[in-house]
């Protein structure tokens, strides 16, 4: 497929490192000439220098061709105009667009649309990491919370610990430990890699796992697997959240909304004031987040929840830290860079919020072709999980999954029939029609999108 | 000081309220009671002098300033009461100036506090004036409240102006048609709707038509001595009741329901309203827990004072004054508060107490938080630090003219409950107090100084103290 895409900031940086390493053409953009060399000296994709919105420059970048334009600059009204040209002068059939200012996206399905500003998918990074924060403070004890098939089916990431009911058992032996739950690890991490599971593999204390449930599942299995851990919270909760950017506005005014009390430290007066009028109960707090008096005043020790949310990694790496000393149970960090990623695990920390690496899977996720609905990364974004349609022609159907062939590092994690979800074992039987949630190691992908368009080719 | 503008914008108003002399004069002519005369001679007096002012002295102004509305204001009612004097002083209904005076003073303010007995023998064309000068001052009110003070930018008022559709200071004139326009159709509408189910309620169309002008003005002016409680009927108490508390609400929302097919939820969205009601509940129960508990009153008669006394109406079906001393207090307390901003009630308005209020929790919210930055809200809007100042200014002034007026009327011989009492009932526009101008007498027997010293507290209060305040400071008259 011939992308391009506008703009090689991280966001940009990241989906024309995936695309290209999935074979795609991809064509950079950008007016900054280091950031270029950055892209054209780590990957190979063609880079183009010059304004976005010019259409001598995106002629250059081959929109004559391509299929794809991704405007991921840091402008808004550029990344609009970007994809009007691209729609008119150079009909450019799939047109993303980053749309921050939640003005915009508000109006979203007016403003956009074939008549009307010619974008067909709205990328907007704060929302998205917002969003994630979100669901993760709502699966407490989750590391990582994704859902999919309209929320049907979660895909939950957890922490072994010594006493969890699954530490040192083998993958085969967890249907018999759950009993009447159906779950089945789709992913699981030791010592820092990530990897699909064979039904061999044990899960030790300190792996996380990714186990597929579906939705009105989620509470027993967490009942099931924390008796005798408290989660339930003694009155309101409360949550402070450091940084007022964007996420954290958007955070905060989502908690207000579910009755949380919610403290927000920003050190920009600003900000902090903006802040301030926008919310309506939140407490806003003018102050350092790295200041022991001012956390202590502020009882860090009484809080169920803490979110460092500002722009500067180190800060939110400091303060999770500083809130982990004073025994806060679950804590959120938001790192943008990647070589942090891993080490914040390393140091303690586990659930991590990276906006770029959301941003890309959204985008990824409406890259795909064929009848392939859902894409999403797992984990240190190592692994895929792909929602597909089995097509009656496809070679995957009423066969038993024990006796398919899968690709390597892959495998199914639900089959979605109509309302109904299957948590399939090696005994189920995909039917056609049938909506398959599989995972796989981001280096099989092509065989698994292979599985489902594979049989299209038969017409 | 566009002063030719001035005069010829009063000139504007004594000839439209002049010539509305003319119904009770019409009224006079088909009872036959002799009073014709008398409001003829009004009529031609106020038009004579409206004419000239218009023709003669002023001017049609190009643009008036802040200043030239200030004055304007005040001296609208000050002119009008003094007009509307006149029927009273000539047909000898009242014996001396002051009394006149007071009279239709309360009238035009929508206070409701009457120095005349007898109303049951009055000649209609008197009783329609007296509930025609309240219907019209409540009328002013409005476009006053609505339009004129946010632009001002009177003790707070200023909150308003970003309810009223977009209103630029150089418009005023224009702005301020438009929206009256439209804030006299709902007046007029409600007056209508409230007489028309006064009559289908079993009263004959003059009672009908002079308590519905009363109750929308949230005058409280009466035909009969025992004011609504005369009828001895629920029904109409209700009626009237459901008139108070709408005629209380601020009439921006009502136009705002109006468009919207007048969904409660409209309402209930404002965070004024949602007080307004929860301080009437919670003054019904209190009282009436009180009151049942003690046996000297009913449910109904309850209701119908309560929401009478804090909508700041006036009306009354039974004698407050003698039910237990708690509910007094009580009913103190809920005439300071009074009606929402924006409505033909008077008090300090809902909205003020309310960010009063909020201003006080969030200081005690910043000694927890040393280091938070509030703000206090109303609804989903930050109210701006200088409104909330402009409103602390307002109360302080607000206690003072309170304790300002009682102390002069101390000194002018009236006895302390009844001093306290009728100072409040006068500044808030309520009408009836405790004490010897309880709903069961009058303000006939208060001294003359001390009718003097109400009927100005009844303007101030009207005018919401800052506009009336403007006008004695000399840094107001310098050029």
């Amino acid at each position: 497929m011939n992308v391009i895409i506008l703009g090689a900031g991280e966001v940009g940086y990241h989906i024309a490192e995936r695309l290209a390493r999935e074979g795609n053409n991809v064509s950079v953009v950008d007016i900054d000439e280091d950031r270029l060399k950055r892209v054209a000296d780590n990957m190979d994709v063609r880079t183009v220098l010059g304004e976005a919105t010019h259409p001598s420059v995106l002629a250059r970048a081959g929109a004559a061709d391509a299929e794809l334009l991704i405007a991921a600059t840091v402008s808004d009204e550029s990344n609009m105009l970007a994809c009007q040209v691209a729609h008119s002068l150079f009909k450019v059939t799939t047109k993303m667009a980053r749309i921050r200012e939640p003005d915009y996206v508000q109006h979203g399905d007016k403003l956009f649309g074939r008549d009307d500003l010619p974008i067909d998918t709205i990328i907007s990074p704060e929302r998205e990491a917002a969003s994630s924060i979100l669901r993760r403070l709502q699966v407490i004890s989750a590391l990582d919370a994704q859902e999919f098939s309209s929320g049907r089916v979660h895909l939950l990431s957890i922490k072994i610990t010594p006493k969890s009911l699954l530490a040192g058992i083998s993958i085969r032996d967890i249907s018999e430990r759950l009993g009447s739950i159906a779950a089945c690890v789709v992913a699981h991490e030791h010592n820092g890699t990530w990897r699909v599971p064979d039904g061999n593999s044990s899960l030790l204390a300190g792996d996380s796992v990714y186990l597929a449930v579906a939705k009105k599942q989620v509470e027993d299995l967490f009942y099931h697997l924390e008796a005798g851990v408290t989660t339930e919270y003694q009155g309101r909760r409360n949550v402070m959240i450091v940084g007022g950017g964007h996420i954290a506005y958007v955070v905060a005014s989502e908690l207000e909304k579910r009755d949380i009390h919610v403290k927000i430290i920003e050190h920009n007066t600003k900000r902090a004031d903006w802040m301030a009028r926008k919310l309506e109960h939140s407490v806003v707090i003018c102050g350092d987040a790295l200041d022991r008096v001012l956390l202590e005043e502020e009882n860090i020790e009484g809080m169920d929840d803490y979110i460092a949310l500002t722009n500067d990694d180190e800060t939110n790496i400091l303060g999770s830290l500083i809130a982990k000393k004073y025994n806060v149970p679950h804590i959120i960090t938001l790192v943008n860079r990647t070589i942090y990623s891993r080490l914040v695990r390393e140091i303690g920390l586990d659930i991590v919020v990276s906006p770029r690496l959301t941003t890309a899977a959204s985008i990824l996720r409406h890259v795909r072709k064929g009848k392939i609905y859902g894409m999403s990364s797992l984990g240190d974004g190592s692994l895929e999980v792909l929602e597909a349609e089995a097509l009656k022609t496809s070679s995957i159907v009423n066969t038993p999954l024990r006796e398919l062939n899968f690709p390597k590092q892959s495998v199914v994690a639900a089959i979605i029939r109509g309302e109904q979800v299957i948590i399939p074992n090696g005994y189920s039987v995909i039917a056609a029609g049938d909506h398959v949630l599989m995972v796989a190691m981001s280096e099989s992908l092509t065989d698994v999108e292979g599985m489902f368009e594979v049989s299209l080719e038969f017409f | 000081m566009h002063y030719r503008g001035i005069v010829w914008i009063l000139g504007i108003l004594s000839l439209l309220y002049g010539s509305s002399m003319l119904i009770p004069a019409a009224i006079a002519v088909s009872s036959d009671s002799g009073e014709f005369l008398h409001f003829v001679f009004a009529c031609a007096l106020s038009l004579i002098i409206g004419a000239v002012a218009f023709f003669y002295f002023g001017e049609r102004p190009d643009r008036l300033s802040h200043r030239d509305g200030f004055l304007i204001v005040a001296l609208a009612w000050v002119v009008l009461s003094i007009l509307g004097a006149l029927p009273f002083l000539t047909t000898g209904i009242c014996p001396s100036v002051f009394d006149a005076l007071f009279e239709s003073a309360s009238g035009l303010t929508t206070t409701g506090a009457t120095v005349l007995s007898g109303l049951d023998g009055m000649p209609h064309s008197i009783l329609f004036w007296r509930s025609m000068q309240e219907w019209l001052g409540g009328m002013g009110i409005i476009v006053l409240a609505v339009a004129i003070m946010p632009l001002l930018g009177v003790g707070g008022m200023q909150l308003f102006r970003a309810e009223t559709p977009g209103p630029v200071k150089d418009k005023l004139t224009a702005r301020v048609t438009e929206t009256a326009k439209v804030l006299w159709y709902i007046y007029l509408i409600m007056t209508l709707i409230c007489a028309t189910a006064f009559v289908a309620a079993g009263m004959n169309w003059f009672d009908a038509i002079n308590h519905a002008m009363c109750t929308v003005a949230i005058g409280g002016f009466s035909t009969h001595d025992a004011s609504i409680g005369y009828y001895g009927s629920p029904l109409i108490e209700t009626i009237t009741v459901v008139f108070m508390i709408l005629a209380g609400i601020n009439f921006t929302l009502h136009f705002a329901a109006m468009q919207n097919q007048f969904s409660f939820r409209n309402y209930w969205k404002d965070d004024e309203f949602r007080t307004y009601v929860k301080i009437l509940a919670f003054l019904m129960l209190s009282v009436g827990v009180i009151v049942l508990g003690s046996g000297t009153g009913e449910w109904h008669q309850i209701i119908f004072n309560v929401v009478s006394i804090a909508t700041t109406t006036g009306f009354a079906v039974s004698d407050y004054t003698q039910w237990p001393p708690g509910t007094g207090m009580l009913l103190f307390a809920a005439m300071f508060v009074g009606a929402c901003a924006g409505s033909t009630g008077g008090g300090m308005k809902v909205v003020r107490v309310l960010l009063l209020f909020r201003q006080g929790l969030g200081e005690i919210h910043r000694m927890i938080h040393p280091h938070a930055i509030i703000y206090i809200k109303l609804g989903d809007q930050t109210v701006e630090p200088a409104i909330v100042q402009a409103i602390w200014g307002f109360f302080v002034l607000y206690i003072v003219c309170y304790l300002m007026v009682a102390i002069l009327l101390g000194l002018a011989g009236v006895d302390m409950l009844t001093a306290l009492s009728a100072t409040a009932a006068c500044l808030t526009n309520t009408g009836p107090g405790f004490g010897s101008v309880g709903p069961a007498s009058n303000y006939a027997d208060l001294p003359h100084a001390a009718k003097a010293i109400l009927m100005f507290a009844m303007v101030l209060g009207r005018l919401e103290i800052y506009t009336f305040f403007v006008l004695l400071i000399p840094e107001f008259w310098r050029k």
